[in-house]
């Protein structure tokens, strides 16, 4: 079901055409990775979609109900960190947090509880009675998802959320932005660094010079998408790698001793047929090893794609 | 745990009124006062004056200040998305953003304000003058400060990065809106000093002074707090109509014609220079207009969409504001023409001319200004477009061709003799000394020359076109 509908949106900043004519949907529990080039519109798309800016012409539709008409209630619904965002660096955290909380008209009752509950999500807890000022930029790029988190959004918008990001907090925001997603909450997390998108996402909507190039469930384009295979052989056998080359789909066959590596178009029981062909045929097969394409390779196929599309 | 007034007012105080400001400033206060007092003859006097001051740079002063940077301090700190995300309404962000931001201003003002108090007491100002005192000096502070918060707000959302023009009207607001407030205070010695003064008459009502200007301040007051929320609801994305900058035309023209009537032996003479102010007043809106819608070319783009598509509502969501005062500008042009040839003499029809010419010269810049901020990258190269056009077209150009027609072009007042300068003069600046056949057409043509560049300047780049 969807959660997000986005209907031929337009939008111009200063007299230039940012968006052109954006239509898509993202469907409820689901990670859709926003990527693109710099300046190809995933900033101004984000904040069109939070109705923070105003857009020229189309529709955006959130839960049933429409950015331009009911922008409070989006607001409600939704929560937003923006690639530069700022907290209030002279308050506490929980300061900074029960100030959030007071301003989504959380009940005076619940704000002190709702404060240490979403410290606890984001792994501030320890920190809530420091300045925000003194924060190191992990913790407060936590403090900054916490403030979108206060109110319990259904819906949660990171704009370049890693960036400046150690390893470990990138790993530890994969694992929150996980968890917020089996609480049943829809994401949308724009970055052009793809490897931090790796982890969790589920789609991804590829945008450039203000135009949708693709949108793609990442579980179906890997499936239609070349995986490499390694196949260890326990002996050095010719005949092997002829029965892999002979394959449907199968490309680009090498051997090196006891190993053949090639690549193949198929999904999970097309490998299965081919495993099960190899040893049907007494193929010495004592290793299959398969590697599926990165993110970072399903967006250069895309490009590829959109390069190919606009030479022609 | 419950927040005070609003939780942007709260926030304020957290960050504001700290302990340690809060203790210092009255043991400041003290200490500055006892070297003060200690050199002076007349303590009373030397209390009063010094607390006058005092009380005027806190809170007029540095007040607006803080006022003018509240909004800027938020887009600067990059906290202004999540208080936009928020259900916060604009009611509460907007009052709390204003006091919280000059809350300390205002603890310090207070201080100042019992002093002043105590001190006019002791040189025998009576109990009502200094109530009324205090209603004006505060009036004063709030009519600033909210007018310094109102202009940062709309010059921030214009794209500009500046908050002191805001903070220096917000200081003229409070200085001119203080004014009773200094005749109380310098003429302690006498009663009741609008005792002394007559009394006006507005509408046929005869109307003492105190209460014509407490009436003016609650007036300003209103539209201002108005002003202010609605320019609050456009952040927040809600939208508004132009009903209220439609009404604030009606009851300004409504103000000023009631010091008008009565004033000349002959109803017709009044219904003219009635219709010459509202005229002028409506001018000034309508430029006014002109100047802040020019940089918005999205809102142009929805107004036409909304037009097209039959949307009444959201048409009249995305209308500037200067097509309204433009309406009511040609009301009262049309009334001046019926009133003026009514009285039917030559200075009537000099007078008519020069309505005519600023309404002619606001098309041409109103035209020039669309054309130059439309298409400018950012709001700091638009005003600099401005500012250029301006010092050509009001100062150089007509400075250069009166030097080559052999007239002095620093000379303020028009030649009325009919020389060539007078013309040049009335094809640069709105005339009364010109007939109008004489001028107009020089003015159409300039009128036409800008509508070309707005044209040629909306067809330059294909995004601007509308899908």
């Amino acid at each position: 079901m969807e959660i997000i509908s986005v209907e031929g949106l337009n939008f111009e900043y200063e007299g230039k055409r940012v968006l052109h004519d954006i239509s898509f949907m993202i469907g409820a529990g689901h990670i859709t990775a926003l990527v693109g080039p710099n300046g190809a519109g995933k900033t101004t798309l984000l904040r069109a979609l939070t109705g923070l800016e105003t857009a020229l012409s189309g529709r955006i539709v959130i839960d049933g109900l429409d950015v331009a008409e009911h922008p409070r209630e989006i607001h409600r619904r939704m929560g937003y960190l923006s690639d530069f965002f700022g907290l209030y660096d002279r308050l506490s955290v929980r300061r900074c947090l029960t100030y959030m909380a007071w301003c989504h008209n959380i009940p005076p009752g619940e704000v002190n509880a709702r404060v240490e509950d979403v410290a606890a999500q984001v792994g501030i807890t320890s920190y809530l009675d420091k300045r925000a000022g003194t924060l190191s930029r992990g913790y407060r790029q936590r403090a900054g998802i916490a403030l979108a988190l206060i109110h319990r959004p259904k819906i949660l918008l990171l704009d370049e959320p890693a960036s400046g990001l150690d390893p470990e907090a990138r790993v530890e925001l994969s694992r929150l932005i996980l968890t917020l997603q089996a609480q049943g909450m829809t994401l949308i997390v724009s970055s052009h660094i793809l490897a931090e998108l790796e982890d969790y996402c589920t789609d991804m909507l590829v945008i450039r010079d203000g135009r949708i190039s693709e949108h793609v469930r990442l579980a179906d384009h890997q499936d239609k998408a070349e995986t490499f295979i390694q196949i260890a052989l326990t002996r050095p056998e010719p005949a092997a790698a002829a029965l892999i080359a002979a394959w449907p789909g199968i490309r680009g066959v090498e051997i090196t001793d006891r190993t053949v590596t090639c690549r193949f178009v198929g999904d999970d029981s097309g490998r299965q047929a081919l495993l099960a062909h190899l040893i049907n045929n007494g193929a010495p097969v004592c290793g299959f090893a398969c590697e599926r394409q990165s993110l970072q390779a399903a967006y250069m196929d895309i490009a590829a794609r959109h390069g190919e599309g606009n030479a022609s | 745990m419950k927040y005070i007034l609003s939780p942007e007012f709260h926030r304020h105080v957290w960050t504001r009124m700290t302990l340690v400001p809060v203790l210092i400033m009255p043991v400041l206060i003290v200490l500055g006062l006892w070297v003060v007092l200690a050199q002076s003859d007349n303590w009373a006097d030397a209390l009063k004056d010094t607390s006058l001051l005092l009380f005027c740079v806190s809170v007029y002063l540095w007040g607006n200040m803080e006022a003018a940077s509240a909004f800027k301090d938020e887009i600067r700190g990059k906290t202004w998305d999540f208080q936009r995300m928020s259900s916060i309404g604009p009611w509460q962000l907007a009052m709390g953003k204003l006091f919280g931001a000059t809350s300390y201003t205002w603890y310090v003002g207070a201080i100042f304000l019992g002093l002043l108090v105590y001190a006019c007491a002791s040189v025998n100002l009576g109990l009502a003058d200094i109530y009324l005192l205090l209603v004006f000096l505060i009036l004063a502070g709030l009519l600033g400060q909210m007018t310094a918060f109102w202009l940062a707000m709309e010059g921030l959302r214009g794209g500009g990065t500046s908050t002191g023009g805001a903070a220096l009207a917000g200081l003229f607001v409070s200085y001119c809106a203080a004014e009773p407030a200094k005749w109380l205070i310098f003429s302690a010695d006498k009663p009741n000093i609008f005792d002394n003064r007559n009394d006006i008459e507005w509408w046929g009502i005869s109307v003492s002074l105190e209460h014509l200007y407490l009436f003016t301040a609650l007036m300003m007051l209103y539209f201002l707090i108005a002003a202010i929320y609605r320019q609050m609801r456009l952040e927040l994305q809600f939208r508004n109509t132009p009903v209220v900058w439609a009404f604030f035309h009606i009851v300004m023209v409504i103000y000023t014609s009631g010091f008008l009537y009565g004033a000349t032996d002959t109803g017709i003479e009044t219904a003219c220079m009635m219709a010459g102010v509202a005229f002028f007043i409506t001018a000034f809106l309508c430029y006014s207009g002109l100047v802040s819608n020019s940089y918005d070319l999205a809102m142009y783009k929805r107004l036409i969409l909304a037009l097209r598509n039959g949307q009444g509502r959201r048409a009249a969501e995305n209308t500037p504001r200067w097509p309204v005062s433009g309406v009511f500008m040609l009301l009262a042009f049309i009334a001046a023409l019926v009133f003026f040839n009514l009285e039917d003499s030559e200075k009537s029809a000099h007078a008519l001319t020069f309505m005519f010419c600023i309404i002619l010269f606001m098309a041409r810049d109103g035209l020039v200004l669309h054309a130059l901020t439309l298409r400018a990258r950012d709001g700091r190269r638009g005003t600099f477009y401005i500012i250029c056009y301006y010092a050509m077209m009001y100062l150089l150009l007509p400075g250069f061709i009166l030097t080559l027609s052999g007239e002095n072009p620093f000379r303020v007042i028009p030649d009325v003799t009919g020389e060539n300068g007078a013309l040049v003069k009335g094809i640069f600046y709105p005339t009364l000394n010109q007939p109008w056949y004489a001028v107009t057409p020089w003015i159409m043509a300039q009128v036409a020359a800008a509508a070309l560049v707005l044209h040629w300047k909306l067809r330059g780049k294909k995004s601007s076109t509308i899908s």
